[in-house]
Formats: structure tokens, C-alpha cells, sequence
């Protein structure tokens, strides 16, 4: 969920979603959900006479999983903020671990 | 509450995960991403222009689809396809 929220925090900023058909779209970020599905408001697409395929389209909806990257705005990203949850993320997570291993070796006992 | 919501009833292009451009009203959706188009067509991309092989209706499965976009009327009457030339668009590679 990490990602999620931070693709929050970046919507109405203008991002370069690159396919993994090598097309590349960029627009304003309109919303996001769960899976990382983007929606992009006012697109151009790099190279347009050579990717002449969506000349016609101003919104759009981009499935997650052909994303291969997304270009930032490096002045919106704040690097501090992302590091705390990452570190906080990684905390929980070592915490469940934990957990689970104690009751794994309590039901052997 | 699905991002494609909005797209309902709407003119969509959707570009398919082996490269396809499918044009048509958009009437269903789910949460896997499966679209319903009505009155469909393709548009394939080839050396003598765009050509546009009518399909009618059609289900698209959820993993097959790249990209929906919402067709702007006024943008695509200004399109002159036969006169557009271009490869046909590459399918999506891992």
C-alpha cells in the first residue's frame, strides 16, 4: 500500500508513464487505484508520428501491469517523507514476522 | 468504485496486450479490468492507411487489456485514418 499512498500525494502532476510496448504517455495524473491502475487527464504520447495510435484520446485509463515505468517530477517527490514510511513498512512487517514464527514454535511445543 | 466508471456508455479505444486497437461504446466493466464493447471495430494499422474490420460485440478479458482511452469526438472527426501510416503497434513484452 505503500506506493499507493505515494502516487496519492501526485496526482494533478503532470507524469510520463512508459509501457512495456515501449509507448510512452504523458498527462496530468488524475487518480490511482489499488492495483496501480493510472488515469491520465490531457495525454500526449512521445513520438507521436511514430505512435500515431491514440490521436484521438484525451483521457485515459492505464492497466498496472503494463507499466514498465513511471517518470517523476523530481521537485513533487519528497524523498524524507517516502524513507519514514519505508523504514516504518519494513518495521511492521519484521514485526509479523516475528509473530508468526512465535506461534509456529508454540503449535510444535 | 472502479477508474473505469466514468468511461461507460462512451466512445473508448482500448489497445490490447498483442497490439490491437479496438474502438467501441464501452457497457461493462469489472474490477479484473474485463470490458464489454458494443458495436466494435478494429483499426489496423498498415502501410496503405488505417483500415476498419467491424466486429459488433465484444468481451475483453481483464488480463488482455493495456490502455482505455476515452475517444474525444471532435479530435477523432478530424482524424483522416486512410491517410495515417504507421507499423502496427508492438505487443506488450515482460
Amino acid at each position: 500500500m505503500l506506493f499507493y499512498s505515494f502516487y496519492k500525494t501526485l496526482v494533478g502532476k503532470e507524469i510520463t508513464v512508459e509501457l512495456k510496448n515501449d509507448l510512452s504517455i504523458t498527462g496530468l495524473l488524475q487518480s490511482v487505484d489499488q492495483f496501480l491502475n493510472i488515469k491520465l487527464k490531457d495525454i500526449k504520447i512521445n513520438e507521436e508520428q511514430k505512435y500515431p495510435y491514440m490521436l484521438s484520446v484525451r483521457n485515459c485509463f492505464i492497466r498496472g501491469s503494463v507499466v514498465r515505468y513511471v517518470h517523476l517530477p523530481a521537485e513533487d517527490v519528497d524523498v524524507e517523507t517516502l524513507q519514514d514510511h519505508s523504514r516504518l513498512e519494513a518495521r511492521e512487517q519484521k514485526k509479523m514476522q516475528q509473530m508468526q514464527q512465535q506461534q509456529q514454535q508454540q503449535s510444535s511445543k | 468504485m472502479s477508474l473505469l466508471e466514468p468511461y461507460i456508455k462512451k466512445n473508448v479505444l482500448v489497445l490490447t496486450y498483442d497490439g490491437r486497437n479496438l474502438v467501441g461504446v464501452l457497457r461493462g466493466i469489472d474490477q479484473a479490468v474485463n470490458i464489454i464493447l458494443e458495436s466494435c471495430h478494429e483499426r489496423i494499422y498498415s502501410e496503405e492507411g488505417i483500415q476498419k474490420f467491424p466486429l459488433g460485440v465484444h468481451i475483453i478479458r481483464g488480463d488482455d487489456v493495456a490502455v482505455v482511452g476515452e475517444i474525444d469526438k471532435e479530435l477523432d472527426d478530424k482524424l483522416d485514418l486512410p491517410s495515417i501510416v504507421a507499423d502496427p503497434l508492438k505487443p506488450i513484452v515482460y
